[in-house]
């Protein structure tokens, strides 16, 4: 179990992590996400002890990383999927850290086999590809057979093969009861592998909890009601206090569909057979999870879009917003 | 620290912890593993034994002059302040080279008892450039009594001067990878090092006679001729080779005592 407890972390004038809390269990796949800038990687290398908390502090199991008898066997982290010298070998740099707990060297073949660079294992790392890079660094996290794991952006650079090993992993390693924390920009990715999230932005905590709590809540579902009396739907929806958006008819929907943004469907199904209303479709759609997060983290973007310039101004946005170079012309 | 665990744990961690010299093992595979190590060494033991051609023949042309000149361990030991160099630069390499590569996050990781960690790393490059050192002294003693001819006598200070010899470039190995933990730069450490070692001797420009007469004296180019002296050309200012193998060991431990404040209160 990893717990975080009101860590600072200021570099300067910058307060890169602000009061920051959260705890995580085992058994577990935790999410960490946040804009760029927002304190992810700091806050990993904090409960690993890279970094050195301002105040506050960061534990595993109640005791601090520094202080850990057999730091390998206990955490496995990966925070940089290029941290590795040039002129090692895959195997090498492995051995180099089995070394320090004296763990032996078929546990490296094993880790080497299970993250598929066993064929690789001694060519020099110089010419390994990112995707190569960030099996190694799931390899060295792994090479101690850690009960809690961090990985930092582990997905960069694999291909779609690796991305699908990577979360598959991550679930196997969860289930065998570890402690996995993961911090990602693919939000598709952790809406398949995380059971739970913890959202920063600007170093602070936006919210935590499980991954169901953010897109099924109630403020993220909407249901979709359809029939031959829409009008009568509507109106009865209205009078329970409940508002509603119409779509226009289609093909499939000649009679169009009530959105209901936050209702119930046994609460709009109840009312529809009080009233004796026939339903076509009585269904619920939940936000994204990039939806969600990019509604929780608006106000904490650090690094938002640019704008546009002249000749590479973005689709979808109108001459009238942005001055091209012909009035910029003919302003000359 | 033990974590209940919740599987069969594949490593038990009880058996396999961090460790002293687990740490220096895993040291030592990372520097004999690192090509520029083999080279300098290579260059440095070459490069010396080479020198010690050109040393042995001009004291042999005095013998054929007619001058009696034995063999004296200070025609080994005398470039010290030149061969220096290299055991300087393996030194700061050991370490800079994991801040430029990012590899010291994965070594504090391993080991993240920072003191332990440091001792291992000065450790392993004590032992290595110590090899090193050993093989430079004795092969270049080795040209040296070939080309002049005779047998050493180590009772008149050529031991001692050899072993000294032998110790200031070790130690100086040590110092300067303290130094890489302080300045986390090659560049930065080799040009530091070079400063300390050679432009340092500019402060005789100081026109104050404590400097000129007594400060001077442990200046680290001096130390080192101090040092590995044997007395034979030696004048009787300055230190003796004791006194002077004590400065440098100073020197080593206040640079050693930075590198530890600054490897143990920084972020990696």
């Amino acid at each position: 179990m990893i717990t975080v407890e009101n860590l600072v972390k200021r570099y300067g004038n910058t307060t890169a992590v602000n009061d920051l809390s959260f705890s995580l269990k085992p058994g577990q796949v935790t999410g960490f996400l946040g804009p760029n800038g927002s304190g992810k990687s700091t806050t990993m290398r904090c409960i690993v002890g890279l970094d050195r908390p301002t105040s506050g502090r960061c534990t595993i199991q109640g005791v601090e990383y520094s202080r850990l008898k057999s730091p390998l066997t206990s955490v496995g982290a990966l925070l940089d999927g290029k941290a590795f010298h040039p002129g090692r070998t895959a195997r090498h740099q492995l051995q180099v850290v089995a070394d320090t707990h004296g763990i032996p060297s078929r546990r490296v073949d094993d880790v080497l086999e299970l993250t598929g660079i066993t064929q690789v294992a001694n060519k020099r790392l110089k010419g390994f590809s990112l995707g190569m890079g960030q099996r190694l660094g799931i390899a060295n996290a792994l090479l101690g057979d850690p009960d809690v794991l961090l990985f930092d952006e582990p997905v960069n650079g694999l291909d779609p093969d690796g991305v699908r090993w990577v979360r598959q992993l991550m679930r196997m390693l969860a289930s065998q009861g570890r402690t996995v924390l993961v911090s990602s920009h693919l939000m598709s990715e952790m809406a398949v592998t995380a059971d739970e999230l913890v959202v920063i932005g600007r170093g602070r905590l936006i919210a935590a909890g499980p991954i169901k709590s953010f897109t099924e809540s109630a403020a993220h579902t909407v249901v979709h009601v359809a029939g031959p009396d829409l009008e009568g739907i509507a109106r009865v929806l209205a009078a329970a206090g409940i508002p509603v958006q119409r779509r226009n008819p289609t093909a499939e929907q000649p009679h169009g569909v009530l959105d209901i943004n936050g209702g119930s469907k046994a609460q709009i199904g109840h009312l529809a057979h009080e009233n004796n209303l026939e339903l076509h479709e009585l269904s619920d759609s939940h936000s994204s999870l990039e939806d969600v997060f990019m509604e929780l983290t608006r106000q904490s973007v650090e690094y938002g879009s640019g704008a546009p310039v002249p000749g590479m101004i973005p689709m979808g946005y109108g001459q009238q917003q942005f001055p091209t170079t012909q009035t910029q012309e003919a302003t000359r | 620290m033990s974590i209940a665990p919740m599987r069969a744990k594949v490593l038990n961690p009880q058996r396999y912890r961090a460790s002293f010299v687990r740490s220096v093992r895993s040291e030592l595979r990372k520097l004999t593993n690192l090509r520029s190590f083999w080279i300098q060494s290579g260059a440095m033991v070459i490069l010396y034994a080479l020198i010690m051609w050109p040393v042995g023949s001009s004291q042999n042309y005095a013998h054929e002059a007619g001058f009696s000149i034995p063999l004296d361990a200070q025609a080994v030991t005398a470039g010290v302040s030149f061969i220096i160099i290299f055991p300087i630069v393996i030194g700061a390499g050991a370490v800079t080279n994991e801040y430029s590569s990012n590899t010291m996050r994965t070594t504090t990781l391993s080991d993240p008892n920072r003191v332990r960690s440091y001792f291992a790393k000065l450790m392993a490059v004590g032992l290595l450039t110590g090899l090193v050192n050993l093989v430079v002294t004795l092969l270049s003693s080795l040209v040296y009594t070939i080309v002049v001819g005779g047998s050493w006598n180590f009772g008149n200070g050529n031991g001692r001067a050899l072993a000294m010899f032998w110790l200031v470039l070790t130690v100086g190995a040590v110092m300067s990878t303290s130094l890489g933990y302080v300045l986390r730069s090659t560049a930065g450490t080799i040009t530091v090092a070079m400063l300390f070692l050679f432009v340092s001797q500019a402060i005789v420009i100081v026109n104050l006679e404590w400097v000129r007469e007594t400060l001077i004296h442990y200046m680290p180019v001096n130390v080192l001729s101090y040092a590995t002296g044997t007395g034979f050309y030696r004048s009787s200012e300055g230190l003796s080779w004791s006194t002077a193998g004590l400065v440098w060991v100073v020197y080593a431990v206040v640079v050693g005592i930075l590198g530890l404040i600054r490897y143990r209160r920084s972020d990696v």
